[in-house]
């Protein structure tokens, strides 16, 4: 029996699967890629800055290049302008403004929210795929890679099997296939941070005014000091077009030491004054329905208060942003602005005078998700290949983390398009051995500008942020890092600083820096000695777990896709506190799992069978 | 004057062999307010109840002894089980015929159609109503729970083009209105226009099921049974029935004011366990509800138990359902915050759990310490002895 056969397959559609999809496109090599999602972007989340990187040396290939309309015509959310890390202590806050070091080598940075962005990539892409044979399946889970008798095959838990040439694995940081091939070990908590992210909706205008930037601007704001709660990483709130990305990235290996709920270290951000104060809005306050009132008229209140605040939020929403309004107008469905206000402030009317709602204020949180991110510091494989298989982004455990920036995406994208131009010199050769395919990618990889940001301090990047930190008392740092301090902080030792810091590598030096003093005291201190005082004003009523993962959307599948290989090892016990989704219950001693909530994100992936759901089922990411 | 339209129309649904309950809470309705226009306008219309089925003649006694005067039935062995298209069609048949006009009352016979029908609100009821007036060409309103007869003076630009009419005899449908703003009522008015003339008949609705009110019967009244004979075309059958099966969901946590949930608590003696909760839900006339592990079937018991017990349908929390029910058992459960999102918003809350350090100690009113099996047969004793008391 002949079996189907495609020149290329791509396993998963985020970003990377998808830059590689578009590459081999415009290379005219056909490729067909595969999503366990069921529709591209749905199990997609990142921490939501998109980097284009203007590098000193090297080349990349950045989203702007691999789709030339990006910048007019992609959904992305607001370009960056303002960078500010906060060091904080209970309500105490000492910012920096850190925009130099955003802008460091780069043309722009702009936040992101990943099901849009990655479905508007799927849509560029996929045409052209389509025109040479190939194409995007989602809802596919591959099960198992086989090689046999020189052929390739690819089986899945949804489609015939069929053959292939070459694979692209960007099945992501909990990469299946890296696993089931054997190419690389499972990543060790070291290696890894975990993020948890929380979307918070706030009109337009609220964010410009809010967050004081204009509406072609952004603001990232990144939190370190009390709110990590001992650990080492930190939170971060970034404004979105009318939401914002609020999170908390935190090394694994001390979330271990010291368990903490994922939710609980967002829960520390919110009970921020800072935080607080930058998240609120104007929220309505139903009035109890009286339950002496007969039951058809008490669904009618329900139903009524339900309509108007539905209709109330949306035309809040569309009336508090500049292109919302002018729709409005356009369509003809008012007149005017005044027109709007006017039908605004009557429903608002409407809303207290017949059902006695009130407006206060409060936060409203409308996603909860996680991921693991991988450090490629301390993680990116040294040969991202095995066989004709090549790994790009957080498949091949390749995230920039240097300082308080993270860049990921844009790694995975410069990967994605590398692997492509190898694939479809491979083809043109018909060469698909390691030692030519593999060794070539990984000849490719070596080159990238990021390898070397995971290989190597950049004394230039560094100066920023001494020059940041210039007006800080020299006790508070020095008593830590003084002798460390003193040298870097001449131009000419700084240079003999680096190159030692490099020769000893990061191996050594990551300890020294990513500690609980860089994260942890040193802000407290500052916050606490420079700090302004700010007031939390309201109460914000925050979800409880339970309420987070019940607002979720899945595709339940009675398969449970994890597996407990040990119920009584220390770690799975951990696991109760450290499931983002709360998967883990303890009874007599045994850890217990519930898949039903599970997000996918990999944190229990050490110690357990751990596979993706099968296609189109568990989690689906709205924002993501 | 004399009418082309007279009487309302009931389409009365039937379930292997017996009537809906709505279809018998529209002919009384439908015999309020008819009784009500006969009255008012000195008229003698008809309440005409439609019956389609095979082997149903016999219901037009039991459809005339709740408030029919007249019953249409047409009996054929095609129409056993009820299929849109030929049921639509063969309802517009009847209620177009002139025949059954002249049958219902003698003297008129100027009938051309029915002036008001009823169907139920319920999914065949639903859909039937909306292709039977689409065939019509006559209006419909949807999901309606009351009805008024009343002259009504309205003037509108597109109906009376713009000049005060009076609309006699109109039928007012209302339903509930998701805005808020009380009711919505609806109103199927002839377009009076002389622009655009034309007549809007029958004024048709749907009934919500279980808001109004069905008579007692009274075998004693009297009716006239009208056979009608259909014209069936044979490409109207095509969608054929094969098998038969109802689909019912067995449980149902919205109606019960009590449910008892149960969880691993039971591994000691799960099938013990389990006809215990069964025995003490039956008593409260409570459904039963499970926590999510249960539906797993982590324990060897009985498939008839396992198979109606121990399904996802009943799982009670974030993968399931959400109750607030008034009474709230939670037998055996640990209080795992899955569960317990899905039972918080309970009235009051009973748990019955060996282990005092259990979540669910925080979530309920009352605790009791100790294994279910313990308990539940005290508590089962203790309420029947209170319900013996309440009676008395």
């Amino acid at each position: 029996m002949s079996l189907e056969k495609y020149d290329v397959a791509i396993i998963g559609g985020g970003s990377s699967g998808l830059a590689a999809l578009q590459q081999l496109s415009k290379l005219g090599k056909q490729a067909i890629l595969l999503e366990a999602g069921s529709d591209i972007g749905s199990k997609n989340i990142s921490g939501g800055i998109l980097y284009s990187k203007k590098p000193k040396k090297g080349q990349v290939t950045n989203v702007d290049d691999l789709y030339e309309n990006f910048l007019e015509d992609a959904p992305y959310e607001r370009k960056i302008t303002k960078y500010i890390l906060h060091s904080t202590s209970k309500n105490k806050e000492y910012p920096m403004d850190l925009t130099e070091a955003h802008d460091y080598q780069s043309n722009f940075g702009c936040s992101v929210l990943m099901n849009k962005l990655n479905s508007w990539f799927a849509k560029q892409a996929v045409e052209n795929a389509e025109k040479i044979g190939g194409g995007l399946i989602p809802g596919v889970h591959v099960k198992s890679i086989l090689w046999n008798d020189q052929k390739t095959i690819i089986q899945t838990d949804e489609l015939e099997d069929f053959e292939v040439r070459a694979i692209i694995a960007a099945d992501g940081v909990n990469s299946e296939v890296a696993e089931m091939v054997g190419a690389r070990k499972k990543f060790s908590p070291t290696q890894l941070y975990q993020g948890v992210k929380i979307i918070i909706n706030l009109p337009e205008e609220l964010i410009d005014e809010r967050f004081g930037i204009n509406p072609d601007e952004g603001a990232a704001h990144l939190f370190a000091g009390d709110i990590t709660l001992n650990h080492i990483g930190g939170g971060f709130l970034y404004t979105n077009r009318d939401t914002l990305s609020l999170g908390a990235v935190y090394h694994f290996d001390s979330l271990l030491k010291n368990p903490t709920e994922p939710y609980t270290l967002i829960d520390a951000m919110i009970k921020n004054p800072l935080v607080g104060e930058l998240i609120k809005d104007t929220v309505p306050i139903k009035k109890e329905i009286d339950k002496n009132l007969p039951q058809e008229e008490q669904l009618r209140i329900r139903f009524g208060v339900a309509k108007l605040i539905k209709n109330w939020k949306e035309l809040r929403e569309t009336s508090l942003s500049p292109s919302g309004r002018q729709n409005l107008i356009d369509t003809g469905k008012f007149k005017s602005q005044e027109e709007i206000e006017e039908k605004l402030s009557s429903i608002e009317k409407q809303m207290s005078e017949k059902f006695g709602v009130t407006f206060g204020t409060d936060y409203v949180e409308v996603e909860y998700g996680a991921k693991l991110v991988p450090d490629g510091k301390r993680c990116r494989m040294e040969h991202p290949f095995f066989k004709n298989i090549l790994f790009v982004g957080d498949a091949a455990g390749r995230g920039v983390f240097v300082g308080p920036r993270i860049e990921g995406l844009n790694v995975g994208i410069d990967d994605g398009v590398r692997a492509a131009n190898a694939v479809a010199r491979a083809l043109d050769s018909n060469d698909f051995s390691e030692s030519s395919f593999g060794k070539h990618y990984s000849q490719l990889l070596e080159e990238s500008p990021f390898t070397l940001d995971m290989k190597q301090i950049d004394k230039d990047y560094l100066k920023i942020f001494l020059d940041a930190a210039k007006d800080v008392p020299k006790d508070i740092i020095g008593s830590r890092y003084g002798p460390i301090l003193k040298m870097m902080s001449s131009g000419t030792f700084r240079g003999i600083a680096v190159k030692f810091a490099n020769m000893l590598g990061y191996d050594k030096l990551l300890p020294m820096v990513e500690s609980e003093d860089t994260y942890v005291k040193v802000p407290i201190q500052l916050a606490e000695r420079l700090g302004k005082t700010v007031e939390l004003t309201y109460t914000p009523s925050i979800p409880t777990i339970a309420d987070r993962i019940a607002g979720l959307s899945y595709n339940d599948d009675h398969e449970p896709h994890i597996k407990v290989l040990n119920p009584q090892t220390e770690f799975m016990k951990k696991l109760v506190t450290l499931c983002p989704a709360k998967c883990y219950s303890e009874e007599d001693g045994k850890v217990l799992i519930q898949h039903e909530g599970c997000v996918d994100c990999g944190t229990c992936s050490q110690e357990t069978q751990w596979r993706h759901p099968r296609g189109e089922k568990g989690i689906q990411y709205k924002y993501g | 004057m004399v009418d082309k339209y007279r009487h309302l129309y009931v389409v009365v649904e039937i379930e292997q062999g017996q009537i809906l309950s709505v279809s018998k809470e529209m002919i009384g309705e439908a015999r309020r307010l008819m009784d009500g226009f006969n009255k008012k306008y000195s008229s003698k219309e008809k309440v005409v109840a439609i019956v389609l089925g095979h082997k149903i003649k016999e219901l037009s006694k039991d459809l005339i002894a709740i408030g029919a005067d007249s019953v249409i039935y047409c009996d054929h062995p095609e129409l056993n089980e009820i299929r849109n298209v030929i049921y639509t069609k063969i309802i517009s048949q009847i209620a177009t015929d002139k025949d059954i006009g002249k049958q219902l009352e003698s003297e008129y016979s100027e009938f051309e159609r029915p002036r008001y029908m009823f169907f139920a609100a319920d999914s065949i009821g639903r859909h039937l109503s909306s292709t039977v007036l689409a065939d019509l060409d006559s209006g419909l309103a949807s999901d309606i729970n009351q009805l008024v007869i009343e002259d009504i003076e309205m003037s509108h630009q597109q109906k009376t083009g713009g000049t005060k009419e009076v609309y006699e005899k109109t039928l007012e449908m209302y339903r509930p209105d998701f805005s808020g703003f009380l009711w919505t009522t609806i109103l199927c008015l002839d377009n009076r226009n002389p622009a655009f003339k034309r007549d809007y008949h029958p004024q048709a609705c749907s009934i919500i099921p279980g808001v109004f009110e069905s008579l007692d019967p009274d075998p004693t009244r009297e009716g006239q049974v009208i056979e009608f004979t259909p014209k069936i075309d044979e490409k109207d059958l095509k969608v054929k029935i094969i098998s038969r099966e109802v689909i019912k969901s067995e449980v149902d946590f919205e109606t019960p004011r009590t449910i008892v949930s149960f969880g691993r608590g039971i591994k000691d003696d799960p099938e013990t366990n389990i006809k215990l909760v069964q025995d003490l839900a039956k008593l409260l006339n409570a459904e039963i509800g499970i926590t999510l592990p249960i539906s797993k079937k982590p324990f060897q018991i009985n498939t008839s138990l396992e198979s109606k017990f121990m399904i996802p349908d009943r799982v009670i929390g974030t993968s399931g359902h959400k109750t607030s029910a008034m009474l709230y058992i939670a037998a055996g459960i640990s209080g795992a915050m899955q569960h317990v999102w899905g039972m918080k918003d309970s009235g009051f809350v009973v748990a019955i759990n060996p282990d005092d350090d259990a979540a669910i100690k925080n979530e309920c009113d009352v605790f009791i310490k100790g294994r279910m099996e313990d308990v539940i047969p005290m508590l089962i004793e203790e309420i029947k002895k209170q319900i013996q008391i309440v009676e008395a």
